[in-house]
């Protein structure tokens, strides 16, 4: 019988390893490569990296119900008439909430007060992401953290992780909802009772090259969407010769929706 | 040799015997009500994304590659049809905007023919609840 000493056996598993690695990649490699190719970016083409800019001045209170009206009509977002039931992608609240670091006793009631508009940061560094335990929301290559709605088990648990209250729970079936019953918009699911939701930037207009609803809905600019990775854009323009703030930045989540404060002259 | 209550044991055997091969032999006896899909001839000018019987093996696992395509890759390039035609990769608006319209004939009808195959192998297509069926008689039930 042979026999086999250390050395031989060593040197044999090292050619094994060859083998199945030479293997893998030319066999399996044509198998799956199709399938690798398409997800890297074409060659040429920049990484994006989607944000937008709420400009404080323009977007005033009246103006952004437009906005959350065209959104939720088009992404067939359920009203429900409790508030528990709530299931938001946009929406309005006070400036003293949105930005509590930001507020302080002595600022102006009307400024303290004023509705401001609030939606999905879609931050560099999403909480929201790293909890999920199906991987059901994710951040894409361009920026945009979305949500597998197949994969959603609805544990919530990003809705506990995101510090800025843009998940909602459907807690019932949105079709049974008053507005959804009258009329459903057929270029975009619903979701079913026991998924999370929320603002996607638009990611299935933006691949037909539109901007996202609300942005093509507000008056004289108020909502500024591009790519910041992209010096030429109207977004990264605006950023680049004004004063902004973002919401919580503090907590490191990089957020990606910016409120413009005024123009640095 | 002597059978003690045979009466009761023998009938009882074959009852037992007969529940349990029920799901044997089942399907046989309800063959008969069954429409066969086989007879339906093609509507003229009109294919669909592979050949009538790729297409019925396969569609469930196109569905769910193109879904992770989409959604996960964003990658939302239109297929191409067996006619050369193309067709947006979508369920409601690719796949239903044809089996919903009158000139896909004996193939029209996400209620009607979709339904009547998935009821005869047994599943129930849960995909609906999300995905909007243009057919009229679907948007109804809502
Ligand atoms: C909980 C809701 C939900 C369920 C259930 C669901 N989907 Fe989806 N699906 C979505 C959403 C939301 C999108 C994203 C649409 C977009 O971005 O255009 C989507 C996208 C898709 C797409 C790509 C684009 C499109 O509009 O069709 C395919 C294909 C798809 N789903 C297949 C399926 C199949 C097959 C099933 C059933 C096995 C299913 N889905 C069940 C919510 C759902
Ligand atoms: C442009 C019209 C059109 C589109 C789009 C289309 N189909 Fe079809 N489909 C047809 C026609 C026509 C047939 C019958 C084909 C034949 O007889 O060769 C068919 C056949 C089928 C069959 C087999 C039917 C049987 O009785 O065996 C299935 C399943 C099917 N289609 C599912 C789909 C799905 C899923 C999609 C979306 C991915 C889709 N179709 C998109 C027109 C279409
Ligand atoms: C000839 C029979 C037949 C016809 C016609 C048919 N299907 Fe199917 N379908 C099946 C079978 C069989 C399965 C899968 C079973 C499995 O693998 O569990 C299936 C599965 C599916 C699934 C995946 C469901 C899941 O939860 O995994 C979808 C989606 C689907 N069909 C859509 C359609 C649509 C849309 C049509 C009509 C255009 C259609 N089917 C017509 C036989 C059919």
């Amino acid at each position: 019988m042979m026999r086999l000493d250390r050395r031989d056996f060593l040197k044999c598993t090292a050619a094994g390893a060859a083998g199945l690695a030479a293997f893998h990649s030319v066999f399996l490699g044509r198998v799956f490569g199709a399938a690798e190719s398409r997800s890297a970016a074409a060659p040429g083409q920049k990484v994006k990296r989607w944000a937008l800019v709420v400009d404080l001045q323009k977007c005033i209170e009246g103006k952004a119900k437009g906005c959350i009206n065209a959104c939720h009509q088009w992404h067939n977002v359920p009203e429900w008439p409790e508030e528990r039931l709530e299931v938001k992608w946009i929406w309005e609240e006070k400036f003293s909430r949105l930005f509590p670091d930001q507020s302080f006793a002595h600022m102006p009631e009307a400024l303290r007060d004023r509705p401001v508009l609030a939606l999905c940061n879609h931050c560099a560094n999403p909480p929201c992401v790293r909890v999920c335990p199906t991987k059901a929301t994710f951040k894409r290559p361009d920026g945009i953290v979305a949500m597998d709605m197949h994969r959603c088990i609805g544990c919530r648990f990003c809705i506990a992780a995101c510090p800025y209250g843009a998940r909602s729970f459907n807690w019932k079936n949105p079709r049974e909802a008053e507005n959804l019953r009258h009329h459903i918009n057929l270029e975009y699911p619903t979701r079913a009772r026991g998924v999370v939701e929320k603002c996607n930037f638009c990611a299935e207009r933006l691949a037909d090259g539109l901007q996202p609803v609300c942005v093509e809905r507000a008056e004289d600019g108020a909502l500024i969407f591009g790519d910041l990775n992209d010096p030429a854009s109207k977004a990264a323009q605006v950023l680049a010769a004004g004063f902004a703030i973002r919401r919580k930045p503090s907590l490191e989540t990089d957020p990606q929706v910016y409120y413009l404060i005024s123009t640095v002259r | 040799m002597r059978l003690y209550n045979g009466m009761i044991i023998v009938p009882g055997l074959l009852l037992f015997l007969a529940v349990v091969t029920f799901p044997f032999w089942i399907g046989k006896v309800r063959a008969g009500e069954i429409k066969t899909f086989e007879s339906r001839p093609a509507p003229a000018g009109i294919a669909c994304v592979l050949p009538k019987k790729q297409m019925r093996e396969q569609h469930m696992a196109l569905l769910k590659q193109w879904r992770d395509q989409v959604v996960r890759e964003g990658d939302r390039a239109p297929v191409k049809l067996v006619n050369g035609q193309t067709m947006e990769l979508s369920l409601t608006n690719g796949c239903m905007k044809c089996h919903a319209k009158e000139d896909c004939g004996p193939y029209r009808a996400h209620a009607t023919y979709c339904v009547d195959c998935h009821d005869y192998v047994g599943i129930r297509v849960d995909c609906w609840t999300c995905h909007i069926d243009p057919m009229p008689n679907m948007m109804e039930k809502k």
